[in-house]
């Protein structure tokens, strides 16, 4: 048990785990966090991806790319109709094909269970696109001329796909517990709302709603799968080879150890590509029936309707406020639009959203209501900073109303109910950096209170808005990294995750590199193989590679570094504790003379000299007990609004983010930037429209769903890294990636009032909503 | 009682049949009216084929000459995928829509997807595998490792050859002239600030 200190936070005292030895490593190794003003020689500097130069000279092999010997194309005949029973199948045509080596159904192997209610091959479908048959062919193109000859005759049943329909009295009943999961709204409660409300100087409620963003990777999704003396091998486009291996296993009964998933290269994930769907089992499948290697991939068009989205969320806020905005009272409810399954698609569906509510601001007496609500529709899933996005696109929207009414400044009522203290634990925060990120996004901005309607230029108007940013960090998680040193002085950091492509490897390799003080080229990042890889993280989900990952490589590289040292000091003849490293030069101590660089030292090692390779073995603890780690920011946007066709265009940004210590700058700046365009394009234009009577999506392509654009995005979009010295792990590390999509919508929606008087509160910001309003302000 | 044919309904792009109602679907549901989406490359044929047509296809391609006999209905981006494993040419959407597939065809940018093999015979084909020249990177390249002008890479290889197109035509352009040049291609992890600068720097470098 490490040793408890008492801190004091906001004139409270907390009892808190030390952190210098609570990340005390295995065998003794001493990794506090680095500190404050630690010069670092590596971390916190610009360098290029590691995995760079194959991505743009094409040869980098992503899933999609793979082709095997002898491999065959599969396509799946889905349902459609939206709830069925399936009375007949024939698949005797598609089986007669010339080209066609396999067709699978609930017929011949109805038997795979896909979860606790359902087949792989459904003979009873609840969506529009749930898995029928499946083909393998010599083509992709007879694969899908195959699926077209298989006919069904279905019972057709009743279907509901609004989401106020499904909760009506009388709505087909999708569940035996009815059409909430799990038979009744979630609520979270603290203090005592009525007392809060009648403390109010001033209430407001309003409702908001968000639309259903699709993840829409460029790299559709699927995998090749090859099922070869009792061993699956699958390249998958997956955002971690251990959770698919692991699940994959789980589904099909398989040893773990006879599951093998490999992955170098991602098309885009964004939380889309965690875990594993039927098409994965239906290759594997079909692998096994064939005894051949199996692409199978979704097109552009089952993408959308089936790979999972962002729910739809209906949001009402009720909060109390003192006249000087202190906030008394907050009632929450949210309303998301699930799936027909119960599966985990519910739990993002509603129970997700709704964490900066409770966490964001101090407020004593709160209540959240989660309304997770089935209908015949593909389940939601996780869309980067899921939950917490939706929600912000609200709130933030809320409390610009808000500051509006009480005449306060936006950025002064948010700073009046600042809180240092993760309520819903009542733990103070290891690191909080929103009072800077504020801060600093005012000063490069150029903030100031603002006057509605400021700038007018023909039909132009001008405005700006904010949002305050954020993400709930993690728990530590048990992760591990390997460091391997070589007889030749090169460094190989082995890491079990895949590759997202936002520059995990260049940021293990500089911990590594400064850890271990050799140059940055000299370390190489193997990664991508479940079978050749220790566990770092099970899948890049939550902004957590760095954060799980990093301190794991961080202890790997040091106690490859203190196995280096004690065979320096065999070299040099004086004892381990003699022994002094920096700059990649070994020297004694006590004589100095005594000396031997990076290289002379590794040359002792290898088979050659009957020696093993070096071997660091790294593993991350947990964080330090007591505190809770949050990641916050701030995103300021000025606006121009066409009034003549209620176009919304965003001229600059500014985005200020407190990750804890920035590892990689570049690949921050690009991460953010990016973060912050899908977000814009949640706010202004992204939405699954679906038909009202199937819920087929009518816009299933890129054309009409409308993924910005290099015309949609500002010019200017400037990243302020908020650096806050985070004592949660031993690198200082808080988390990046899903926090920049959260205060789009919030700042973007407020600019546009502050343009034009007018407030849409249903994302995404389209121009008919803008000319609607504006008529109807007139 | 309702039978389809494949997966007919479901690609209908708009709903042009009756809602099927009650239990034992007493109302049974019109259905042949449904448009088959048009799927790319693959419309060059009926969906149900009787027999498949092979051609014979030659390709000049990064200044290489390929013999091939392929199905008639396949497309540019995926032959040179499928049959050359010139994988670097992606495929996003099949239709037109994303810019992945782009290569250069006598100079221009074009999406290959939207391109039969047999109909680009005889023309000058570029992909991105042929833009270093004996290992050295062209600039372009050089400068999205650079700018780190990438996150998955996805769209990579077509937002370079975009880029390339437009840049062996065009000296010294302004912002808003790559913008324009990049507009058909799509990336959805929105590194599109870092290609813009990217795209400017390999300019001052041609
Ligand atoms: S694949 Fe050709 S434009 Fe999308
Ligand atoms: S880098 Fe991922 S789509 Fe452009």
């Amino acid at each position: 048990m490490a040793a408890m200190k008492q801190i004091i936070v906001e004139g409270k005292t907390y009892t808190v785990e030390d952190e210098s030895a609570a990340l005390q490593g295995e065998g003794g190794t001493m990794l506090a966090p680095w500190g404050k003003n630690e010069t670092l020689k590596y971390v916190g500097k610009r360098f290029p991806k590691k995995v760079a130069r194959e991505k743009v000279t094409g040869e980098a092999k992503y899933a999609y790319d793979v082709q095997l010997p002898g491999m065959l194309h599969a396509r799946v005949l889905r349902s459609s109709h939206a709830n069925a029973k399936l009375l007949d199948l024939e698949t005797s045509a598609a089986e007669k094909l010339p080209g066609v080596r396999a067709v699978l159904s609930h017929k011949n192997a109805g038997k795979q269970p896909w979860d606790r209610e359902r087949a792989v091959f459904k003979d009873h479908v609840r969506l529009i696109g749930d898995d029928i048959a499946a083909v393998a062919a010599d083509t992709e193109q007879i694969a899908d001329d195959a699926v077209r000859l298989i006919k069904v005759k279905y019972e057709v049943l009743p279907h509901v796909i609004d989401v106020r329909e499904a909760m009506r009295p009388g709505a087909p009943k999708l569940q035996p517990y009815g059409n909430i999961w799990e038979g009744k709204p979630k609520v979270y409660e603290r203090g005592d709302l009525a007392k809060g409300f009648a403390a109010a100087d001033v209430v407001l409620e309003e409702t908001y709603t968000t639309s259903e963003q699709h993840h829409a990777c460029l790299e559709m999704h699927g995998c090749v799968a090859h099922w070869q003396n009792g061993m699956l091998t699958v390249w998958d486009s997956t955002q971690g080879v251990h959770l698919t291996r692991d699940l994959l296993a789980l589904k099909l009964r398989l040893p773990i150890s006879k599951v093998r998933v490999l992955n170098e290269h991602l098309g885009g994930g964004f939380g889309s590509k965690n875990g594993v769907k039927e098409y994965h089992v239906i290759a594997a499948m079909l692998s096994r029936a064939t005894g051949s290697p199996i692409r199978l991939f979704l097109d552009r068009f089952e993408t959308f309707l089936l790979s999972s989205h962002r729910p739809l969320t209906i949001q009402k806020i009720k909060a109390g406020f003192k006249k000087d905005g202190a906030l008394t009272a907050i009632d929450y409810e949210v309303i998301g639009r699930g799936g027909a399954w119960n599966d985990r698609g519910m739990y993002w569906a509603a129970p997700a959203v709704g964490s900066p509510t409770n966490e964001l601001y101090k407020c004593p007496n709160l209540r959240t209501t989660n309304i997770p609500v089935h209908t015949n529709l593909s389940s939601p899933g996780a869309c980067r900073g899921p939950g917490n996005t939706e929600n912000l696109f609200a709130l933030e929207q809320f409390m610009d109303e808000a500051a509006e009414k009480l005449d306060l400044d936006p950025i002064a009522l948010r700073l009046k109910n600042f809180t240092a203290v993760y309520q819903p634990k009542n733990e103070p925060y290891f690191s909080n950096g929103l009072r800077e990120s504020y801060e600093a996004a005012a000063k490069t901005f150029g903030w100031q209170r603002r006057k509605p309607k400021s700038t007018v230029e023909g039909t132009k108007r001008r405005g700006i808005g904010m949002s305050a940013v954020h993400w709930h960090g993690f728990e530590g998680e048990p992760s591990q990294a390997l460091v391997t040193i070589y007889p030749d002085g090169t460094v190989e950091v082995n890491v079990g995750i895949a590759n997202l492509g936002v520059g995990a490897q260049v940021i293990f390799a500089q911990i590594a590199a400064e850890e271990i003080d050799v140059p940055l080229e000299m370390v190489r990042v193997a990664y991508g193989d479940s079978a050749g890889t220790p566990y770092t993280i099970n899948s890049s989900y939550g902004s957590r590679t760095t954060f799980q990952g990093g301190p794991a490589v961080r202890m790997a590289a040091a106690d490859a570094k203190q196995q280096l040292i004690a065979l320096a000091a065999e070299t040099l003849k004086v004892p381990v504790a003699d022994v002094q490293y920096a700059g990649g030069v070994f020297a004694a101590k006590s004589q100095p003379e005594k000396k031997a660089n990076f290289k002379e030292v590794t040359g002792k090692l290898g088979w050659m000299q009957g020696r093993h390779l070096l071997i660091g073995k790294g593993k991350r603890l947990p964080n330090p007990a007591g505190r809770k780690v949050d990641i916050f920011g701030a995103q300021m946007v000025e606006v121009e609004v066409d009034t003549a066709s209620g176009n919304v265009k965003v001229l600059r940004a500014v985005l200020a983010h407190d990750s804890g210590r920035p590892i990689n700058t570049l690949t921050y700046e690009s991460q953010v930037q990016g973060g912050f365009i899908q977000g814009l394009g949640m706010a202004l234009y992204e939405e699954r429209i679906l038909d009202a009577e199937t819920g087929v999506q009518l816009n299933a392509n890129y054309h009409e769903y409308g993924c910005p654009t290099a015309l949609d995005i500002p010019d200017q979009v400037t990243v302020v890294p908020i650096e806050t010295h985070d004592l949660s792990n031993n690198i200082n590390a808080k988390g990046l990636g899903e926090p920049p999509v959260t205060g789009a919508g919030g700042a973007i929606a407020n600019a546009l009032y502050n343009a034009t008087g007018v407030r849409i509160r249903d994302y995404p910001i389209t121009p008919s909503k803008v000319l609607q309003a504006l008529r109807a302000a007139v | 009682m309702a039978t389809t044919k494949g997966d007919e309904r479901l690609r209908m792009s708009r709903r042009s049949f009756l809602k099927g109602m009650g239990v034992g679907a007493a109302t049974s549901t019109a259905l042949a009216t449904g448009l088959v989406k048009p799927r790319a490359g693959k419309a060059a044929v009926p969906p149900l084929v009787e027999g498949l047509s092979y051609v014979p296809v030659e390709l000049k391609i990064n200044g290489r000459r390929y013999a091939l006999t392929i199905e008639a209905r396949r497309t540019l981006a995926d032959v040179l995928r499928t049959e050359l494993n010139l994988t670097g040419t992606k495929i996003g959407c099949d239709r037109a829509e994303c810019g992945a597939c782009t290569v250069i065809v006598d100079g221009r940018a074009m999406y290959g997807c939207s391109l039969l093999a047999v109909n680009v015979q005889g023309r000058e084909i570029e992909t991105i595998e042929g833009l270093a020249k004996n290992g050295r990177l062209h600039p372009l390249q050089e400068a999205f490792i650079e700018y780190d002008a990438y996150q998955c890479g996805f769209c990579t290889p077509g937002q370079i050859l975009a880029g390339k197109a437009f840049l062996d035509k065009k000296k010294s352009p302004t912002l808003a002239e790559v913008k324009q040049a990049l507009s058909g291609n799509i990336c959805r992890c929105g590194a599109y600030h870092h290609i813009f600068e990217a795209v400017l720097a390999a300019a001052k470098k041609l």
